[in-house]
């Protein structure tokens, strides 16, 4: 018997596994709001957000697990999945200084701005 | 690619400016302790101390996993003192601001920075959970990891019975929840949080802002 894989595969070629959170872009109908997606469950607070395509298409920027990608899909919603957001993070987090650049505040940052 | 500040080196920058400047800023040590023991502290920066002057309060770092905003502000506030010390305006990238209009800022109003109101939960975000959200009091988890920390932006009293307020219609996971494993989680009750108390204080002392 061929045992079958615990990964799906994502329309837009990225496998998502049910356990792993992902970030993504849910398609919303022109006359939707994220309440359409509220049983869902997505993770949506605070996700900057898309204006709507060139062909008026809205897509919700939001988390959500591998379950919940296989749960939109099988509703019949487009889902294209941005990145694993667990690695994503963690490629992120090494972008965290270490230590103290301002040594205690015997330093101090120097500032974007340009002095004009 | 610059590195991110960490909570140490936000309130260590806090201090840099504070000894750097003793004449225009002072730090102010905030009343409320976070659940994981730290203390907060938040920037004022003003020319004189007159009480008839407008105050604008910044606070940054409240969503855990909402990096670069402590960045804004520390950044922000470096450069005005640099700036007005100096004479001098700031430009960014197109946008440029002239020397009086930096007058105007540090010399006809009162600017209070509290550039990371959250900073158990900036952490965690930092070096555990990326996606972390809130903040991290385990009051309400019964011992689940997932069900750990209050939305700060959830907590203050503006709505916060936001059943009472809004039609059930509008109620989303995005509003608020009322289920501490939601990442919108407002508490058990209004300024329940040390977080949400700190910025309150700043609120009350400064009053109005």
């Amino acid at each position: 018997m061929v045992r079958r894989s615990r990964v799906r595969r994502a329309s837009s070629g990225k496998r998502v596994a049910p356990g792993k959170t992902y970030r993504l872009l849910v398609e919303v109908g022109p006359h939707e709001t994220p309440r359409n997606l509220h049983h869902f469950r997505l993770d949506h607070c605070c996700m900057p957000q898309r204006p709507a395509d060139e062909n008026g298409v809205r897509r919700l920027h939001a988390f959500a697990s591998g379950s919940t990608v296989k749960a939109l899909r099988k509703a019949g919603r487009k889902v294209k999945v941005l990145a694993d957001a667990d690695k994503e993070g963690k490629r992120l987090q090494r972008h965290i200084g270490k230590g103290d650049r301002f040594r205690g505040g015997r330093r101090g940052p120097v500032g974007v701005g340009k002095l004009v | 690619m610059a590195l991110i500040l960490n909570t140490t080196e936000i309130a260590s920058a806090l201090i840099n400016f504070e000894a750097t400047y003793p004449e225009l800023c002072r730090r102010l040590q905030l009343p409320k302790k976070t659940y994981e023991g730290r203390v907060c502290h938040a920037l004022q920066i003003a020319k004189g101390h007159a009480q008839h002057k407008p105050v604008v309060l910044i606070i940054a770092g409240v969503h855990a996993r909402e990096w670069g905003g402590p960045d804004i502000v520390v950044n922000f506030a470096g450069d005005l003192l640099r700036a007005y010390s100096k004479g001098k305006g700031l430009q960014y990238l197109k946008k440029t601001f002239l020397a009086r209009d930096i007058r105007t800022i540090v010399e006809e109003s009162t600017l209070v920075v509290f550039p990371c109101v959250n900073p158990d939960g900036v952490e965690f975000s930092h070096t555990k959970r990326y996606l972390w959200r809130k903040n991290r009091n385990p009051a309400h988890s019964k011992g689940d990891a997932k069900k750990i920390g209050v939305d700060i932006n959830r907590n203050y009293d503006f709505m916060w019975d936001f059943k009472k307020f809004f039609h059930p219609a509008a109620w989303t996971d995005s509003l608020a929840s009322d289920n501490p494993a939601i990442e919108t989680f407002h508490g058990p009750e209004p300024f329940s949080e040390p977080e949400t108390q700190n910025v309150r204080w700043l609120m009350d002392r400064f009053n109005p802002v």
